[in-house]
């Protein structure tokens, strides 16, 4: 089993969102759960984390949340992506694969580029 | 945008702080059970389900704190929690607070009336456009006599130069007014058609005059101020068309003034002026105060330039009367500010000094307990505080302090102003309007938290030097070491320099006070009463009813028991309006008529000399055959006798007053008196001329009566007597000649008074702060005292170590004080009568005065230094 490393700060914003995005809305467990199945179960999602982490993105308007029922009659917050979250989603994602291009291109050149 | 909306939700997190530690509970709790459930289905037992989930979390307190840095704006979260651990380090050393905190609002609060007062004064003028509104003096540059009224036909020519918008004249006035049943005299105006308006300030109800209300006939209009309408009249809203009787008139009311129209002078009530004869033809006679509003287009150069023109070709054609004056043009903002800028100075210097004096205590104080907080600091930045936040915190209790002191300083502040308000200075017009007002409490706060800079910054800066390890291996503070001793002592220098000024200050007024009161004024002031009157003309229009009523009230006056004679004069020295006029004698030396000496005169009844107890060195007094019709006499002082017929009598020689009148035969000298302060200011000693009041009667005068006893116990029988003579000719300003004396001198009082109470809270700091720095001194020392003491040294050793500290620190400051001192002194030398600025019995004074106390206040720590019981100093650390 590959070890298992926390999530880097600054992306987890971006896990989040595309999570909220794909799953509709989901509390902080949930999200979690998912962000750690999505990545075959190579990171942990820390809880300290992960709701700072939520809070700064209500602060900014990409989430919002409300109190709602899970399905296991459990009361619990429940978190989703807002317009402007979808927004800053699609830029960020822009981004995330400009870098991982460039990166790409660092890291196994090709042999035209020699 | 982000950065603001994040700054927002924080801000609001702040505020419901409680519900989002909650809500973050709330989750976590959630958070675990499902963890756990989720363990339990992977076949955990429920004891290890939970502690996985636990375990998994990375803790709630960890998580909780991230959660909080998220949340919060630390910024805001810290001075929150630092004014929080400030309040409660108030509430620990209550003493020490209450000590601080009274000290600055005493400072603060005098400031802040100070403030107000000059707001008040230098802002006066609600006046629409003021810089066009101009007082029109008339000055004679040859002869140095500034701002003298106009006359009327100049007065006319100037009207008609189309410079002015709207010009208008007026005299003062006192008026017999009847309110029911009762007649009280109220100081008044009478002003032409336009006066009023050129202010531009509309009445709050009716109107102001009109041109047709100075016309013969239709002259009986008043108009009222706000302030009499309020007092008076109960602000009755009906008043306008009600009549009430002025001088014995029926006068129908026709407006109100509003409350922020600016006064001339103390004026409470406006008749409208009728220019007519002989003033109205007469140029030389200069009666009328000149206020206009200049027309918009003009500028004030250009407005006083095209006057220089008038003023020339005046001069040209009327050289007897206007030849050597020019009219000049002042804005109405100035001539208020001008007078009161001395006053105004000497004030906020010395409740500067006060402040200054107050922090430097202040940050005394807070240095000593900086030792005694010492470790409490050392033991923070230990912890791993950071100077800054540490300098942070106590900058925050400082600004606390400061905060505190200026909301306190309030009520001193009140009192200050009501205190110089009550003195109805005429350099301080206005001096009701002080209050409150927003900018004065914006000035209030700023200079709490000025305050709480300057006296926080050393002790903040000190606390940056903490030295960790000696900070924490201190048992009890002498943490700072020497710097520290310097830096009080410096504070102390600085307190012993700013109090010697202040109270200098103080002394030179005192001193001149006193010599004013003590000094033989050549009359004797004691038991006498003195009073005012001024009959309606309209009633008694000519000279023998004028005469005739004074003869009556003075005989029943002299009928009275208790009083031992009783005279009238229509001057008496303790009054500063004054008759003057050009002085031609029998053996006159006069070349130029501006060489011409000028003399007061006044016309006083047969028994003023004995009155006054002013002596007569040669020839008789006047007598009752001195009457109207008889040979015309007079009496001079002797500096007049000496100056015009120098080594021969003058009993026997002529004098006349003025070309056109009669001329006079001297029939006796009496002793110099002294004069008013203003006569003394604008023109030094000038000599005085005696008339018999028949042979130059006047419908005003001030009437003197010597009693046996208390004068001031008389005053109602008094008012009474004449009040059966006549009731609607009521006697005003009714006191004793030594409160006149001391009246007039109200300035001057004002002055004196604030001084010295600031000079005394000068004096008790300082005293204060050379206790505190000596005890704490001895404080720190008392192992060493125990030492000196057991190995032998004699109390009288100890004591000496104790004093020369102190010694030191005083020498210094004082000298430093009377460097400064000898250089401000000079602001009050108007201020003083006979005592020069740099007084050397006042200054020497105040040295010896200061040096006491301040040795009294080291004597004290420094006696107990000797009563050190050696076993226990040594033993008590």
């Amino acid at each position: 089993m590959a070890p298992r490393v926390d999530v880097w700060l600054g992306t987890l914003a971006v896990m989040v969102l595309k999570t909220l995005d794909t799953m509709g809305p989901l509390h902080g467990y949930g999200i979690a759960r998912r962000i750690e199945q999505t990545s075959g179960h190579r990171l942990v999602v820390n809880y300290g984390t992960l709701y700072p982490g939520l809070l700064q993105l209500e602060q900014d308007g990409f989430v919002s949340s409300e109190w709602g029922v899970s399905d296991n009659k459990r009361r619990a917050r429940y978190y989703a992506i807002t317009r402007a979250g979808r927004k800053h989603l699609a830029r960020q994602a822009e981004q995330w694969e400009q870098t991982t291009d460039i990166l790409e291109r660092f890291l196994r050149p090709r042999s035209e580029a020699q | 945008m982000r950065i603001i909306r994040r700054t927002l939700a924080r801000l609001r997190a702040v505020a419901y702080r409680r519900q989002q530690d909650r809500r973050l509970a709330e989750e976590f709790e959630t958070h675990l059970a499902m963890q756990t459930e989720d363990n339990l289905r992977a076949g955990m037992s429920a004891e290890e389900a939970r502690r996985e989930a636990v375990l998994a979390s990375g803790g709630l307190p960890q998580a909780t704190d991230a959660y909080r840095e998220q949340r919060r704006l630390p910024f805001i979260e810290t001075t929150l929690a630092d004014v929080r651990f400030g309040l409660r380090m108030m509430a620990r050393a209550p003493g020490f607070s209450a000590v601080v905190v009274l000290t600055l609002a005493i400072g603060i609060g005098a400031n802040t009336a100070i403030y107000s007062l000059s707001r008040a004064v230098l802002t006066p003028l609600a006046i629409d456009n003021p810089s066009r509104v101009v007082f029109v003096w008339t000055d004679n540059a040859k002869r140095g006599w500034r701002k003298f009224p106009a006359s009327v036909p100049d007065f006319e020519d100037w009207a008609a130069s189309g410079l002015f918008e709207k010009i208008g004249a007026f005299v003062g006035k006192g008026f017999n007014v009847r309110v029911g049943d009762r007649t009280d005299r109220v100081e008044g105006m009478q002003i032409t058609g336009e006066g009023l308006d050129v202010f531009g300030i509309a009445p709050v109800l009716g109107r102001t005059f009109r041109a047709q209300d100075a016309t013969g006939g239709h002259e009986h209009v008043a108009v009222l101020t706000y302030a009499v309408w309020q007092s008076r009249f109960g602000a009755d809203p009906s008043i306008v068309g009600r009549e009430i009787v002025i001088d014995g008139s029926l006068h129908e009311v026709v407006g109100v003034l509003p409350a922020s129209f600016p006064r001339l002078d103390h004026e409470a009530i406006y008749t409208p002026l009728v220019l007519s004869a002989p003033i109205a033809t007469d140029r030389r006679q200069r009666t009328v105060n000149v206020v206009g509003r200049l027309v918009a287009a003009i500028r004030l150069e250009t407005a006083q330039q095209q006057m220089d023109v008038i003023s020339r070709r005046l001069a040209e054609a009327f050289p007897g009367s206007n030849g050597q004056f020019a009219a000049r043009l002042q804005p109405v903002e100035e001539a208020f500010v001008e007078d009161s800028h001395v006053i105004l100075t000497i004030l906020f210097g010395a409740v500067g000094l006060v402040l200054l004096i107050a922090c430097a205590n202040v940050a005394n104080l807070l240095l000593a307990r900086g030792v005694a907080r010492g470790r409490e600091m050392a033991l923070r930045a230990a912890l791993g505080a950071s100077h800054w936040r540490i300098g942070r915190q106590l900058i925050t209790e400082h600004v606390l302090l400061g905060a505190f002191a200026g909301a306190i300083a309030l009520l001193p502040a009140m009192a200050v102003m009501r205190f110089v308000a009550s003195f109805q200075l005429e350099q301080l017009p206005n001096a009701n309007l002080v209050r409150l007002s927003p900018p004065v409490l914006a000035f209030n706060v700023a200079l709490s938290l000025l305050a709480s800079v300057a006296f926080g910054a050393v002790p903040a800066w000190q606390s940056w030097q903490i030295d960790l390890q000696r900070g924490l291996r201190a048992a009890i503070g002498s943490a700072a070491g020497t710097v520290h001793h310097r830096l009080r002592g410096a504070f102390v220098v600085v307190e012993f320099a700013l109090a010697i000024v202040l109270l200098v200050g103080a002394g030179l007024l005192i001193r001149s006070f006193l010599q004013m009161r003590s000094s033989d004024p050549g009359y004797d002031p004691r038991h006498v009463l003195t009073m005012r009157v001024a009959l309606n003309e309209a009633r008694y229009g000519n000279a023998n009813a004028q005469l005739a009523y004074y003869n009556r009230v003075l005989d029943r006056l002299k009928s009275l028991p208790g009083i031992t004679g009783a005279s009238a004069a229509d001057e008496i020295p303790t009054m500063d309006n004054y008759s003057m006029a050009g002085l031609r004698t029998s053996d006159e030396r006069v070349d130029r008529p501006e060489d011409r000496q000028v003399v007061l005169y006044a016309s006083v009844m047969s028994d003023y000399f004995q009155v006054m107890r002013v002596p007569l060195l040669q020839g008789r007094a006047f007598v009752d055959d001195d009457r109207d019709r008889a040979a015309p006499v007079a009496i001079v002082d002797r500096s007049t006798a000496e100056r015009n017929w120098p080594g021969e009598t003058p009993i026997g020689k002529w004098l006349k007053l003025g070309g056109d009148q009669p001329r006079r035969e001297v029939v006796g000298v009496a002793a110099d008196v002294e004069e008013g302060p203003l006569i003394t200011l604008l023109k030094g000693r000038v000599g005085q001329v005696y008339l018999p009041f028949p042979q130059a009667p006047k419908a005003a005068a001030a009437i003197v009566v010597r009693t046996q006893g208390d004068p001031a116990l008389l005053a109602s029988v008094i008012r009474d007597a004449a009040h059966t003579i006549d009731a609607d000719q009521p006697l005003f300003q009714i006191r004793t000649l030594t409160d006149a004396r001391a009246d007039e001198r109200a300035t001057h009082r004002l002055a004196t008074t604030l001084l010295v109470t600031f000079g005394g809270i000068a004096l008790l700091m300082a005293t204060l702060g050379i206790y505190g720095v000596v005890a704490n001194n001895v404080g720190e020392r008392t192992r060493e005292f125990g030492i000196r003491l057991a190995l032998g040294a004699a109390p009288a050793d100890v004591l000496s170590v104790v004093f020369r500290n102190a010694l030191t620190l005083m020498v210094t400051g004082t000298a430093i004080g009377l460097a400064f001192a000898f250089v401000l002194t000079r602001l009050v030398t108007s201020l003083l009568v006979g005592v020069p600025p740099t007084d050397p019995v006042t200054f020497m004074a105040v040295v010896v005065l200061l040096g006491l106390l301040g040795l009294i206040a080291s004597y004290i720590p420094a006696r107990r230094a000797t009563r050190v019981d050696p076993t226990i100093a040594l033993r008590a650390e």
